[in-house]
């Protein structure tokens, strides 16, 4: 799954590359990840909270901190004595409940690259992530 | 193992992480590999209680510092930042304290089977934009401490410029550190 590492280098490249230009759309900065039960997609959503988010860890060691937190919430799923790790569903969880209010959101769609949803957070039903078709948006 | 207290995405105030089974401590000392003229020394401090303001916890650390010669010359030496306790823990060229298991990715097929290692946060000072880890094996083979390195990038970097190297000066790889 993605990591708090991938949030900050999106922000990062899109500073780089599409802030500056005006009227550019800071949502054409995608990172994809291909893995055994789908491809996930994240994309900036609000680039002021992106920003805001990211200014709260001014250093590589802080940047660091960060990602040692939702890595620990990620490890805590590892389990020592079957040797298993989480499945998909609790690392989806736990990264659309991490990216609340941080401008980015998450998407997954089939092998065919067919059937994106929007994967969200739903305190509401926290056990679950809402899934939303995108075409319906 | 460094004991925590996870529920859901919340991150305990007041938790403190301690290292009561001491992991971290096998690899206290100054450590040495060398491959013909190539020498790597890493010197791993335990830094206990490191206070965190931000979350009210404390946590144990591996903290280290390192020289890297070829032929002589020094390429690297940041043993001296080991002493300055004014820097922020995750700002030290080499850190961390999670705890990995012998499934978890790194995965290690010749460890024991409730072996734990430990991941460590590495940073060349001339290319701190790469996310480079270091997971640390610890075994005695014929009375000698040895450190298996897994040195490896661990996240996605953001390269600043195309040309910007991709590597650090020492490379990623294998690396199996003596007890000096």
């Amino acid at each position: 799954m993605f990591s708090a590492m991938d949030a900050f280098a999106l922000n990062k490249h899109n500073t780089a590359f599409n802030h500056d230009i005006v009227g550019t759309d800071e949502s054409l900065s995608v990172y994809i990840l291909v893995v055994a039960t789908g491809t996930y997609a994240i994309k900036i959503n609000d680039l002021d909270a992106i920003q805001t988010y990211h200014a709260q860890f001014p250093t590589k060691g802080k940047e660091k901190k960060e990602y040692k937190r939702l890595n620990r919430i990620y490890n805590s799923h590892y389990n020592p004595a079957s040797g298993t790790t989480g499945d998909f569903d609790d690392y989806e969880l736990d990264f659309a409940n991490y990216i609340q209010s941080k401008g980015i959101s998450l998407y997954k769609a089939e092998n065919d690259l067919s059937g994106w949803k929007r994967l969200e957070f739903d305190a509401d039903n926290p056990t679950e992530v809402k899934k939303t078709t995108c075409n319906e948006n | 193992m460094l004991h925590y207290i996870v529920q859901s995405q919340t991150y305990q105030k007041g938790t403190h992480y301690k290292d009561l089974d001491g992991d971290l401590s096998d690899f206290v000392g100054v450590w040495k590999w060398q491959n013909n003229d190539s020498i790597v020394t890493i010197k791993f401090e335990k830094w206990e209680d490191v206070y965190d303001s931000d979350y009210n916890q404390y946590e144990d650390y591996l903290v280290g510092a390192y020289k890297f010669t070829v032929n002589g010359s020094v390429i690297e030496d940041n043993l001296s930042q080991l002493n300055d306790n004014s820097i922020f823990i995750l700002d030290h060229y080499i850190a961390g304290n999670t705890i990995l298991h012998k499934g978890q990715y790194p995965k290690c097929e010749n460890c024991a089977e409730h072996q734990r290692q430990v991941f460590v946060f590495f940073t060349d000072p001339e290319r701190e934009y790469l996310n480079s880890a270091m997971v640390l094996r610890y075994k005695v083979e014929d009375g000698v401490e040895k450190m298996h390195v897994v040195f490896y990038p661990f996240e996605n970097s953001f390269l600043p410029s195309i040309d910007s190297p991709n590597q650090n000066r020492i490379p990623y790889g294998d690396y199996t550190f003596i007890k000096q």
